[in-house]
């Protein structure tokens, strides 16, 4: 029996390694415009999200660096190894896959250094619960020019950590890749105030309804709370609690409901994913209603087109307008969100803004009440 | 409340209000290859709203569910995203309507009013855009019967939105172009006239601005003090593929020169516009423009080249010459060819020659923009041709999108060897090949009013203006034809002099 490298040994066979790949590519063009290194909080995960990291890497010739954690383990090892990934026939791109256990896991951020290619950014996407005074997030985190997480995997108080981070660090940009799955939600609800004649409502919405795929008596999800978030702080909602209960009120001081209740999750839909908004409001006694539906589970094209579920948009007024559209929304590949993370201007305030809205929601529970209906 | 409070932070805080976009030419190969698709493509990535629709409009008979079926099936054959999403589809198509009339006749508008009338009260569509993939010769009747059936709104009447597209060629001389605006301007604001280039919705020429003035790296050298000269190049393998009676009546400068090449030589000649505003950046290139030195009569014969193509081999293929092919003259003086050496009486540019060649039948099919920069001034290094080459930026517009820069490197060993080396960014490996159409960028700008890619009155007067003398010069000239040069290879001979006598030579790209 061989005893372990030690983690100097791991980091000279990779860079070998590395080298190696470069020189038996002299064919080829090697071209990086990032490190993107990956940290899981499993082993499980890093191995399951290294084809997602191979599809980015190659769409954004990016440096893959992907980490699997097992802090648990009693004894301290490292493992890893470097291949190349291929662009096209001429262009070509590296993915180090490294398993660090126990107390070796400390070492990460120093493995990761030497690592790292010069002169391109580093940009962290951390796969598990963010708790922001992790030594090895921590240390990671500070010498990355940007900071992902997926919300969706972990829950809003990994959105209230990230949002400490990044008050603490203003200098690095952080995104949440659920954030980035709202966009096509957040487009659709903007619609509804889009013609001039129906922008006016929008400071006199009355009642908000999110239905999220789930259990009853569920978590507020993130993705739910993200957009209670974003809707609230675009409105100018503010909130506070009143015996427990949470009550939020419109810049004229009225009342505004918000509610979060579930629908049931049909069998490949993500825990918690967003099913269905829909929003009512009055003025001068009339009343603007806006839904979005989801299809839940509709993207059943899987493999011959990229996109998933579609959605209905339904618009009407008691003025006489009713208008409808269905639409896809975006991508159901883990990847192409990723790079879509990746693509979108790194710094959102809209992001914290609404973090800080949500966070009054974080361990709240899904309402019984029935979903509202389009109109 | 004057901004809807959803869209602050949003990507895309530019939206598209309900339109009913009009297509004049509806039948037609333009609106079955790139309209329909660029559409169909918009409507997949949720950029349409609710109250969208499209009106073809065209002489053939047929029903609007025909209309319908065939254009499903030409996006099905053309969209860059295949196959047809049936939820998307099933929504677009409810909006897909068809107007059967010659375009000369008032009934065809009376019909086109009422269509419109219906699309307005059932799906909200109360904008509209006119496209007008038609011949020049028929826009002087649709402008007008547009008009009188008073389907056009002024800007600023604060009723629905009207705006016009026109596809090019924008006239056939400087005279014709100016008959063309008048007719336009008879019935539509500047404001509201969208002068197509579909070169300008390429990803790759938007990425000439970003090129040029975001990276404080290349634009304190883009000026005679650093550049040597500058050749663009619209090389094409095809010949005139069928469309002999078109081309016998255009020829390469009229048909590329005029308007793509020139578009390409204003973003890569013109100086910083103060914003990206439409007018900041075209009135940029409209300066640029007038700093051409015209290409007076006498000029004409030592700076322009011409030519056509005679037979020879394209991708190992024997092809036929012009003047073989159908409904082509077999004394056709139609040009195939054209390269002319430019210059920019500026303040920039002065002295730097611009060398510009578009031809069919070339050896490749390429678009590029090669910036030569000047050579080191004292050489330290023995080469074996005796000198250094200098280096060579070039901007590959199409195919294989993306910059290359051309630089020397030393070979690793015990001597002083000297490489060429290019340095080299494609855009397909680095963003992925499935980047929007140029006419789902256009048409999306044309719907939201932003005039910046396309082409003003001025500018296409400017152009015109230009290109009017070689003609001039040429009608004078005896009747001698083009010089022959064979398909497959890279123009005449006498395209080579042209650089030749500066010391110079064209690049093969």
């Amino acid at each position: 029996m061989t005893a372990p490298a030690t983690a100097g040994k791991v980091v000279a066979q990779i860079e070998r390694e590395l080298r190696a790949i470069g020189e038996g590519r002299a064919d080829g063009s090697r071209v990086l415009s990032m490190n993107l290194v990956v940290v899981a909080e499993s082993i499980e995960i890093a191995a399951r999200y290294t084809q997602v990291v191979d599809e980015v890497a190659t769409t954004l010739l990016a440096r893959a660096i992907v980490v699997g954690l097992d802090p648990a383990a009693r004894e301290g090892a490292l493992e890893g190894s470097a291949t190349s990934v291929e662009v096209d026939k001429a262009t070509f791109t590296e993915r180090v896959s490294l398993t660090a256990r126990g107390q070796t896991c400390l070492r990460i951020p120093s493995i990761l250094e030497a690592l790292l290619a010069p002169e391109v950014p580093i940009v962290l996407v951390w796969l598990g619960r963010l708790h922001p005074h992790d030594a090895v997030f921590a240390q990671i985190a500070e010498r990355a020019d940007r900071v992902l997480i997926d919300s969706e995997f972990t829950s809003v108080q990994s959105l209230v950590g990230l949002a400490g981070f990044a008050k603490a660090h203003p200098e690095i940009p952080v995104s949440d890749l659920a954030w980035t799955r709202l966009e096509p939600w957040q487009e659709l609800l903007a619609r509804f105030f889009d013609q001039p004649e129906h922008l006016p409502y929008a400071s006199f919405i009355e009642r908000v309804t999110i239905a999220q795929a789930c259990d009853p008596g569920s978590v507020v999800g993130s993705e739910a709370a993200l957009l209670v978030g974003w809707l609230g702080t675009r409105l100018g909602i503010t909130s506070y609690r009143a015996g427990g209960a949470i009550r939020y009120e419109r810049p004229d001081g009225r009342e505004v409901t918000f509610e979060v209740v579930s629908v049931p999750r049909p069998e490949g839909v993500a825990p918690a994913t967003v099913a269905e908004v829909a929003l009512v409001a009055t003025r001068d006694g009339n009343t603007l209603t806006g839904s979005v539906v989801r299809d839940l589970a509709s993207g059943g094209q899987r493999g011959r087109t990229t996109d998933a579920d579609v959605v209905t948009w339904k618009l009407s007024t008691t003025e006489g307008v009713s208008q409808d559209q269905r639409v896809r929304l975006g991508t159901n590949k883990a990847a192409k969100w990723l790079e879509r993370t990746l693509r979108r201007p790194s710094a959102d305030p809209s992001l914290l803004e609404s973090i800080a809205f949500a966070e009054k929601i974080a361990d709240d529970r899904v309402s019984d009440a029935q979903p509202a209906h389009a109109p | 409340m004057s901004e809807n409070p959803l869209r602050r932070g949003l990507a895309e805080t530019r939206t598209v209000g309900p339109f009913a976009v009009v297509i004049f030419g509806a039948s037609g190969d333009l609106t079955k290859r790139k309209l329909l698709p660029a559409l169909y493509n918009l409507a997949l990535s949720r950029t349409l709203p609710s109250g969208f629709a499209v009106v073809g409009v065209a002489r053939r008979e047929k029903s609007s569910e025909k209309f319908r079926a065939e254009m499903k099936e030409a996006i099905g054959s053309f969209s860059r995203r295949k196959p047809i999403d049936e939820a998307v589809w099933e929504d677009f198509e409810r909006g897909l309507h068809y107007v059967q009339g010659p375009f000369d006749k008032a009934e065809t508008y009376t019909a086109l009013k009422a269509q419109l009338d219906a699309l307005e009260s059932e799906r909200g569509a109360k904008n509209r855009l006119y496209y007008l993939a038609v011949p020049p010769s028929e826009f002087g009747h649709i402008v007008s019967h547009l008009r009188e059936a008073k389907l056009i709104e002024a800007p600023g009447s604060g009723k629905a939105v009207t705006r016009v597209v026109v596809e090019k060629p924008f006239g056939h001389d400087l005279e014709s172009a100016r008959e063309l605006n008048a007719t336009i301007a008879s019935a539509f604001d500047e404001s509201q006239v969208f002068r197509i280039d579909h070169y300008l919705g390429k990803e790759t020429v938007q990425n000439l601005l970003v090129f040029r003035f975001a990276n404080s790296l290349f634009e304190p050298v883009w000026n005679r003090e650093h550049v040597d000269h500058v050749q663009i190049t619209v090389a094409e393998e095809i010949g005139v593929e069928g469309r002999g009676k078109f081309y016998e009546e255009i020829g390469v400068t009229k048909d590329i020169v005029e308007n793509h090449l020139m578009q390409l030589f204003c973003l890569t000649a013109m100086e910083p516009p103060i914003s990206l505003a439409a007018d900041a950046v075209r009135d940029e290139k409209v300066k640029v423009l007038r700093s051409l030195r015209p290409m007076e009569r006498s000029l004409v014969q030592e700076n322009v080249v011409r030519g056509q193509y005679a037979r020879g081999i394209v991708r190992g293929d024997e092809v036929c010459g012009y003047r073989e092919e159908p409904d082509v003259s077999p004394a056709s003086r139609i040009e195939t060819f054209v390269a002319m050496r430019m210059f920019v009486d500026n303040w920039r540019w002065g002295g730097v020659p611009f060398y510009v060649r578009a031809g069919k039948r070339l050896a490749r099919r390429v678009t590029e923009i090669a910036v030569q920069f000047k050579k080191v001034p004292h050489n330290l290094f023995r080469a074996p041709d005796g000198g250094v080459t200098p280096n060579v930026l070039a901007l590959r517009i199409q195919p294989d999108e993306g910059i290359a820069l051309r630089f020397i490197t030393k070979e690793p060993g015990q001597h002083t060897i000297l490489r060429d080396v290019a340095m080299d960014f494609r855009y397909g490996a680095a963003f992925g090949s499935n980047t929007p159409e140029a006419y789902e960028r256009l048409l999306l700008d044309a719907m939201r009013g932003d005039a910046t890619l396309f082409t003003r009155h001025d500018e296409v007067e400017e152009q015109w203006a230009f290109i009017d003398r070689v003609f001039e010069a040429w009608r004078a000239e005896a009747s001698a034809p083009p010089p022959l040069y064979a398909s497959g290879s890279w123009g005449p001979e006498n395209a080579d002099d042209l650089l030749a006598r500066d010391g110079r030579r064209w690049r093969k790209p």
